[in-house]
This record gives C-alpha cells, structure tokens and sequence, in this order.
C-alpha cells in the first residue's frame, strides 16, 4: 500500500527500524510497515487531543476576556490545567443510554462523527516534507472523509429518541449539506488556478498566496466553514434556549467528549484547509515551516473564536437563504470569473 | 497475502451490509446499511488503484444518497416508527427483475471472462475530465438533466398539493 502510505517522509529512520525489528522476530517486512502505520495514527491521536484541549482552553480564555470576564483561573496557573481537569471528569463519568434510544446506533454515532473529522487531518502538508500520508487526491480525499460526519450526526440525532435530538440532528444536517455546497465551489477556483489536487502541489505553486486572487473564494469558504461547524453564528442546531443541546442532548461522559472532539477537529481541519489553499501553507520566510502553517491556522482559528463571541444567532430560514441565495450564486460566479482570467490571459 | 486478506474483508463487509440493507425492516437501520456497503466498496476500489472512484463513491453514496435518503424517511412523518412491512404487491416483479440481473451479470461474467492478470489502469484525473467534455459529453448532459427531474420531481412531492 506505498500509494496510501508515504512514511518515508515522515519517520525514515524509524520505519527503518521498525523493519529490522520485525525481520529480527522472523515477521515480514510488512509488519514493520504496518507497525509504523499504527504509530503515525496513535501520533496524530495525540496531536489532535493536543490540539483540542490548546483550542478549547484558547475559547474560554478569549471568550472570558472578549466578555471582559478573565475566564478560567483556578486549576494550575491562569487555569491551564482546567481542561484537563474536565477531560479527567467526562471520562470517568458513568455513560448510559436512555431507555427509548436506539442502542447500537446511539453507541456508535459519537465515534462516526469523531472519525470523519480524525481521517481528514492525516492529509494536511505540515511541512515541506511532513505530510502523514502523501496523496494525489489530497484534497478531493478531505472532502470526501469528511462527508460521513453527517451521517453520524443524523444517527445520534434520531436514535436519541427525543425530539429535541431529533430536531437539532435535522437542523445540523440540512445546514451543513446546505452549506458544502459553496464551500465545494469555493475550492475549485484555487484547484483551477494551481491545476491540481494534491495539497502539496497547491502550497507550492503559491508564490503568492491564493487569497490575493480569490478574495471572494476565500470569504465564501470562511462562511460555510464556520457554518459547516455549526458554531456561532451559526448554531442553530444547538440553539440552547429552545433545542437544550441539539443533537447530542442525550449523550454525557465520553460519548459527549468525542462530539466535543470532533467540532474542534473539524474547527481545525478546515482552518488548515484554508491556510493550506488560501495563505500559503507552510511557506513563509525565516522560520520553519511548520511553524508558519500553524501560525496560519491558527489565525484563522482564532477569527472562528471570534466570530463565535461578537455575532448574534441567525434564523433558520436566515441561514437557509445566506447559503443558496446569496453564497451559491457567489461562489458559481467567483468559479466563472476565475475561469474568465484564466482562458484570457 | 495483505491484499488478499483485505479484499476479503471488505467483501464480507461489503455483503454483510447489503443484507442488512435489503433485510432490514427499520428504514433508517437499512439505510445505514447502504453508507457501510459504499464505505466497504470504496476501499475495495482503493485496493484496485482506483482512488478518484473511490473518493467519488463515498462523496456521493455516504455523503448525498444516504443523507438525502434519511431526510426522504424523516419528511414522510414516520421517523419514529420508520418500519417497513415485510413484503408488498410488487414483490415478484421486485424479485424478477433482481433475478434476471443476476443472470445478466453472471452470463457477461462467464461469455468474457475477466484477463487473470489484468493491470488496473491509472488514469489521471485530467484525462477523466477531459473525457468527460468531448467524447461523453452528451451522456453526461443526460444524466444531469435526469438529476434535474428527480429533484423536481422531490419538490412537487415534498410540497404536497396547493390549497
């Protein structure tokens, strides 16, 4: 499976061990390979439980201060520790399903909505030569992993057996449909001008960053993505004062983590996306570059953040019409002017 | 021998799926049936090389089929008890036509035999494209405007009738 699975980008040397080891226990070869596959998967699971509790501890503490509060302060110093207190408590908290649920698709909904988001991180360019696993189709492979996280939360939304469950689960569901469509026509202008899917090829063909020649792109893909995570001012799905927590009302203790997981991951992933296609990448002087795309992403990240504290909520028909009235038509024409340039000149 | 043990795999699943996909009596278990037998056929078509079919089959299949099918089943008003009678009028027609299918590909199958060692051809996706606006693009045109009826034809249902 070498097309899949590039390591020797990654960890050369100890892929190189990993065989040995494997040829010294009288294995194949394979399993060292494989070996070093499970490894880049229990990685990543860390980076992005990493990542996670960075972002959720980042939320309180801009929010607190965005709110002229000073957010969390009182486990370890300036309240770093306190999200670790709450991941500690959520997984030692006793999880049960409701009588009238659907038991096997209630259990497995969180982990469906987990993964689709965990797939789509192993694709990202980190670095020049840091990608987890190296694909052609890098882009069109992030689009289409993520496409099951629907899927997962139509499940918890209906096997909950409570209307609000249900509710919130249709709501999320139509909305984020809804808005794949633009923030899919907002990829193409840049897949266009670069001639390519692979992520790779997109960074390094941007000697300028794309957001030069795709503003509305840009803008219209930031939309959708903050829609796309159902998160403020976008959440209507989890609108507290009439849905108590959408579609995840009836999950707690580490069935509730893993939904909570997958919003930030997916947070981060389609931030990255953004650096990745839009700003450039990884490229950027003086420093390496890892640091730049996560200095990219990060801001974007941080814009997410502030969205979520200074707008107020949408209606639902408000939000229906921004995505196919006005974002659609946007993003068709952003692909036909691009299009225009690009036979012109 | 990886392979080998992986095509089976997905082949089982593949199949486990699409039983619980026809036998099912809860149309919503039926139709997550259907996202696991896409999932499980797009990594076998991952195993052939084929990975732009592969990613297109879960985009559409998991991503728009399955989702569209699970608001069809909600829009009915029967979600909560989306259950399905064990057969209907239709079913020797129903039956007939699968049948007949099966002898259609079996027959293909059997008169031209698949080459023992044919090599999967690695088409760009550029080439596909390509293809795609010249030599098929009157087929192409075809299928998006029977796309374009069966979204009609979804709004006039889902609207009901004009008071």
């Amino acid at each position: 499976m070498r097309y899949l699975f590039a390591p020797a980008e990654l960890f050369p040397i100890l892929l190189e061990g990993l065989r040995g080891l494997a040829v010294w226990a009288g294995l194949p070869v394979m399993a060292g390979d494989w070996a070093g596959a499970a490894l880049v998967m229990f990685g990543l699971f860390a980076f992005c439980a990493l990542t996670v509790m960075v972002l959720v501890y980042a939320e309180r503490k801009i929010a607190g201060h965005m709110q002229a509060r000073i957010g969390p302060m009182r486990v370890g110093w300036h309240g770093v520790l306190q999200v670790i207190a709450d991941t500690i408590k959520l997984i030692v908290k006793e999880t049960w399903v409701p009588g009238s649920a659907d038991r096997w698709v209630y259990r497995c909904a969180p982990y469906v909505v987990f993964t689709a988001g965990f797939l789509a991180l192993i694709a990202l360019p980190l670095d020049r030569d840091l990608t987890p696993v190296h694909l052609n189709l890098g882009l069109i492979y992030i689009v289409a992993v993520g496409t099951p996280g629907v899927i997962g939360i139509l499940m918890a939304g209906w096997s909950s057996g409570n209307k609000y469950s249900l509710i919130g689960g249709m709501r999320s569901a139509a909305q984020m449909i809804s808005y794949e469509v633009p923030l899919l026509i907002s990829l193409m202008g840049v897949v266009m001008i670069s001639g390519t899917l692979d992520l790779h090829m997109i960074v390094e063909s941007q000697r300028v960053p794309y957001i030069i020649f795709q503003p509305l792109g840009f803008l219209i893909f930031l939309i959708s993505a903050v829609a796309e995570t159902n998160r403020n001012p976008f959440d209507i799905p989890e609108a507290e004062s009439e849905l108590t927590a959408g579609f995840h009302t009836e999950y707690g203790g580490i069935r509730f983590a893993y939904f909570f997981l997958a919003e930030y991951v997916n947070m981060f992933v389609l931030s990255a996306l953004a650096a990745t296609l839009f700003l450039g990448g990884w490229q950027g002087p003086w420093f390496p570059g890892w640091v730049w795309f996560l200095a990219k992403t990060g801001a974007i990240l941080f814009l997410f953040i502030w969205f979520r504290w200074t707008f107020p909520r949408f209606r639902a028909d408000q939000l229906m019409d921004l995505s196919w009235k006005i974002l659609t038509p946007l993003a068709f024409l952003n692909l036909l002017a691009t299009g225009l340039i690009l036979v012109l000149l | 021998m990886a392979t080998i043990i992986g095509f089976y795999l997905l082949a089982l699943l593949a199949i486990g799926a699409g039983i619980l996909l026809v036998s099912s009596r809860n149309l919503l278990h039926a139709l997550l049936g259907l996202a696991v037998a896409s999932l499980a056929v797009a990594g076998l078509m991952l195993g052939l090389r084929a990975e732009f079919l592969a990613l297109v089959l879960v985009l559409i299949y998991v991503g728009a089929v399955v989702v569209l099918g699970v608001f069809a089943v909600m829009l009915t008003g029967h979600f909560e008890k989306a259950v399905l009678p064990p057969s209907n009028e239709l079913k020797i027609l129903g039956g007939g036509t699968a049948l007949a299918l099966l002898v259609l590909i079996t027959g293909v199958i059997l008169i031209q035999p698949l080459a023992p060692d044919a090599v999967p051809a690695q088409v760009p996706i550029q080439k596909l494209g390509a293809l795609l606006m010249t030599d098929y693009v009157l087929p192409f045109e075809l299928v998006s405007v029977l796309l374009l009826a069966a979204l009609v034809g979804a709004i006039v249902i889902a609207r009901g009738k004009e008071d």
